[in-house]
């Protein structure tokens, strides 16, 4: 299989699945990229081509939340760097919700829904953003996510109930 | 609201995430690929490399513990017959 075959059938959905983990065309560009380099050292040992599909799920899956994580740090960085040069600092709020996929009028109220997916665990987000976004069956997730489908079940059940838990604490602010 | 009817209002609030679109990948994202897998070849040691590192610096390892095994024998030698040829314990000679 070329590498630039794999690239044409795979680029948007690599470039879809970080979008609906970053809501950002930037970070979501530079995940896709990094997906494609281990894509690139990884081709030659993947026969089937359902086998390379739920791989490039998963490696785009963690790299998404490395991603992610590796943001959170520097902003935690940044925030302990501002206050020590200046309190005031410490109150800016960046908002970098920037999804093409979302339509004008319903970006203010995805953008409140993503502020929760975002506060739920990794597994939690990625069990609704598979299921929800993507339309992938309970069956499809559990591969995915090499788990059960009654695991993805329950995980969706917990999920569903953080998060209208999560989206009623921020309704009140 | 409480938890529990907020909680009921979740799959209809899930179900409005059913409405974002699947879009396209930027065009420029591929020569941006290529740039990013050659710069990382070019960051990456090749594996034959590291093999013959390896490989030399055991071979420095075996021939320096050889040297040093046969000077031992030489330095030990020595001694011995250090040992036996002096035989005056005078520091000068008056």
């Amino acid at each position: 299989m070329s590498f630039l075959k794999v690239y044409n059938e795979h680029k948007d959905l690599i470039y879809n699945l970080a979008l609906q983990y970053t809501q950002n065309t930037a970070d979501a560009e530079e995940i896709t990229q990094d997906v494609f380099v281990k894509v690139h050292q990884k081709i030659h040992t993947f026969g089937e081509r359902s086998e390379l599909k739920t791989w490039i799920y998963r490696i785009t899956i963690n790299q998404s939340l490395d991603f992610l994580r590796s943001k959170k740090r520097a902003k935690r960085s940044f925030f302990f760097e501002a206050v020590r040069l200046d309190d005031s600092l410490s109150n800016v709020t960046v908002s970098d919700y920037n999804h093409p996929g979302v339509l004008l009028e319903d970006k203010e109220g995805m953008a409140a829904i993503f502020r929760g997916i975002n506060k739920l665990s990794a597994k939690q987000k990625t069990a609704i953003i598979l299921l929800k976004i993507e339309q992938k069956t309970q069956a499809e997730t559990a591969v995915i996510m090499n788990t059960s489908v009654k695991a993805i079940e329950s995980l969706y059940q917990r999920a569903k109930n953080n998060l209208g838990i999560i989206l009623k604490m921020n309704e009140g602010k | 609201m409480n938890d529990k009817e907020s909680i009921k209002l979740v799959p209809s609030t899930l179900n409005i995430l059913s409405k974002i679109k699947p879009v396209e990948a930027p065009a420029s994202l591929y020569v941006n690929v290529i740039q990013k897998i050659e710069e990382v070849n070019t960051k990456t040691v090749p594996m034959l490399w590291i093999k013959a590192m390896a490989a030399t610096v055991l071979l420095l390892l075996v021939a320096d513990a050889a040297v040093i095994s046969m000077n031992d024998n030489i330095d030990a030698e020595s001694t011995t017959i250090g040992l036996i040829e002096i035989e005056n314990y005078q520091l000068y000679y008056e």
